[in-house]
């Protein structure tokens, strides 16, 4: 199949989806005044922070702000686009309703990966995006455009990053079937990506950054805006998220082998 | 009435535990993925390291969330899910038939799973309270006594304001984003992420509201940074919710479950 023809039904699935949403009115609504909530709720510790200590060492108020919105857009991506149809696969095990997925001449992983879209979470996105924005204004050094572009692309490999963990994480359903909960663990743990990396120390720190790599997701692109992220560190983030993306592939495609169909 | 149920309830106990035994797996990702208070530990020693804020250097901070991580795994509730799903399954009229209040049988549900809580516990706070320098809870036993006491009036409250929200369920089928706003609140209320004499302004609020007493205040007593005034107004604080609390749930319940209609069975 073309790129074309997937990028045809990669929107129809998209757009069923938004529309299947928007038929809960009430619901929609009060997913949104929710995203709002949570919004403040994820901020408010920044501010609580700054409150009680206006110049703190460890990180600059410049690079929370960065480390947060990515944090943000990141959410975004997590709680909108990619829980929500990872988690699917999970019913689909246990149902046996995998079967047809399978039998679409669609690549798989793709189908099971974009066919639910929840927009209320895109309020995440609109404030990552304006906090990004107003962070960058704030810089006394504007950054220059290379350093924009490596940010941007860091970012981007955050997010394959942060896909294919969860794909990894969800693959795990072929063996185990119960993961819910384990997905709920990998997202307590994501909820430390809204700090730099810089307030962690020793092996945590090491953790963090290569076995749940949360600091390559939101504390690299950050610094790469800010300049202080050398050559090295650029390269060792784009490599880990592309080995990371080709590995949690290869783990899929083993992972179906394993699928018993739960029907039959 | 009372005579009996306190035959029946330690077979309710017992299976309780078994109960949790048998899922032990995910009852120990459940308890392991409370992250929060680690996170925002290192967050604050982060601060600390240069300078104390208040009167918290680093050990401080590493004691309170200690505290805190400590509170929070044997106060927590989860009744609003369990009646949710309970509601939206039918399995509710199974559990009406029984001679036992749904409530007190859930409670014993809770209740079991505090050995495998304490599984986790006992290590990291051995290790904390031995490893890390100068981390350390009050030396008063009385302030020992009291945040037990506190921790289980802490659990109470908890428990019963989540089943007056899980009864919500029977009204809309917005539970639990109910339940969400309401841990939105207790986390920044409670001095969950951050100590709430950190900011003064919000403290002050926070004293007369149920989150705090359902939060920080046995840590605080654990902690020994209250005062004997101090601890007896939490304490009343805490009273007077549980009360109010248990007054609705008197009143809100047999009017709830006349609308219970048992989907599904």
């Amino acid at each position: 199949m073309s790129v074309a023809s997937h990028t045809r039904v990669v929107s129809h699935l998209l757009k069923t989806s938004v529309l299947s949403q928007m038929q809960y009115r009430f619901d929609f609504i009060l997913e949104l005044v929710m995203a709002c909530f949570w919004l403040i709720w994820n901020i408010a510790p920044l501010w609580v922070v700054y409150e009680v200590r206006p110049d703190i060492a460890a990180f600059s108020f410049e690079e929370a702000t960065l480390v947060m919105s990515a944090f943000l857009i990141l959410k975004a991506l997590l709680e909108g686009l990619i829980a929500p149809n990872l988690m699917q696969i999970v019913e689909h095990i246990r149902k046996g309703t995998l079967d047809f997925v399978l039998m679409k001449p669609v690549d798989s992983q793709l189908l099971v990966s974009t066919s639910k879209f929840l927009p209320s979470k895109f309020v995440y996105l609109v404030a990552g995006l304006s906090m990004l924005a107003w962070s960058l204004s704030r810089l006394l050094v504007p950054p220059s455009a290379s350093q924009l572009a490596g940010a941007a692309l860091l970012l981007g490999s955050g997010a394959v990053l942060l896909y294919s963990v969860w794909l990894l994480v969800i693959c795990s359903a072929f063996w185990f079937v119960r993961v819910d909960n384990l997905s709920h663990l990998f997202s307590s743990f994501f909820d430390a990506a809204r700090w730099p990396i810089g307030i962690f120390r020793g092996w945590v720190k090491v953790v963090l950054t290569f076995v749940l790599p949360i600091a390559l997701m939101t504390s690299y692109p950050a610094k790469a805006a800010l300049g202080t992220l050398d050559l090295e560190g650029g390269a060792i983030s784009l490599s880990f998220a592309a080995f990371a993306f080709w590995g949690s592939r290869r783990v899929w495609h083993v992972a179906l082998r394993h699928y018993g169909s739960a029907s039959s | 009435m009372i005579a009996r149920l306190a035959r029946q309830y330690p077979a309710m106990l017992r299976t309780g535990f078994a109960y949790m035994s048998a899922y032990r797996a995910e009852v120990l990702i459940w308890i392991l993925s409370t992250t929060m208070p680690l996170i925002m530990y290192a967050m604050w020693a982060s601060i600390a390291r240069e300078a104390p804020v208040g009167r918290f250097d680093e050990a401080a901070f590493a004691s309170y969330f200690l505290a805190i991580l400590i509170v929070r795994q044997l106060s927590s509730a989860y009744i609003v899910w369990e009646l949710n799903e309970a509601i939206r399954t039918g399995r509710l009229s199974m559990l009406l038939l029984r001679p036992v209040h749904p409530l007190i049988y859930y409670s014993a549900e809770h209740a079991g799973a505090i050995p495998l809580r304490a599984l986790v516990l006992v290590p990291i706070t051995a290790a904390a309270l031995l490893l890390l320098p100068g981390v350390h809870f009050s030396s008063n036993p009385l302030h020992f006594g009291l945040a037990v006491l506190t921790v289980a009036l802490a659990f109470l409250l908890n428990y019963l304001l989540q089943a007056l929200i899980g009864l919500v369920a029977l009204y809309t089928q917005q539970s639990l984003s109910v339940m969400d706003a309401f841990f939105g609140l207790w986390a920044v209320l409670s001095g969950y992420l951050f100590p709430l004499e950190l900011v003064p302004g919000l403290a002050k609020v926070a004293v007369w509201l149920p989150f705090r007493a359902m939060g920080s205040l046995p840590a605080e007593i654990l902690l020994g940074h209250l005062d004997d005034g101090a601890i007896l107004f939490g304490v009343l604080v805490q009273l007077g919710w549980l009360l109010l609390a248990f007054a609705f749930v008197l009143a809100l319940w047999p009017r709830a479950m006349r609308r219970y209609e048992a989907y599904g069975s």
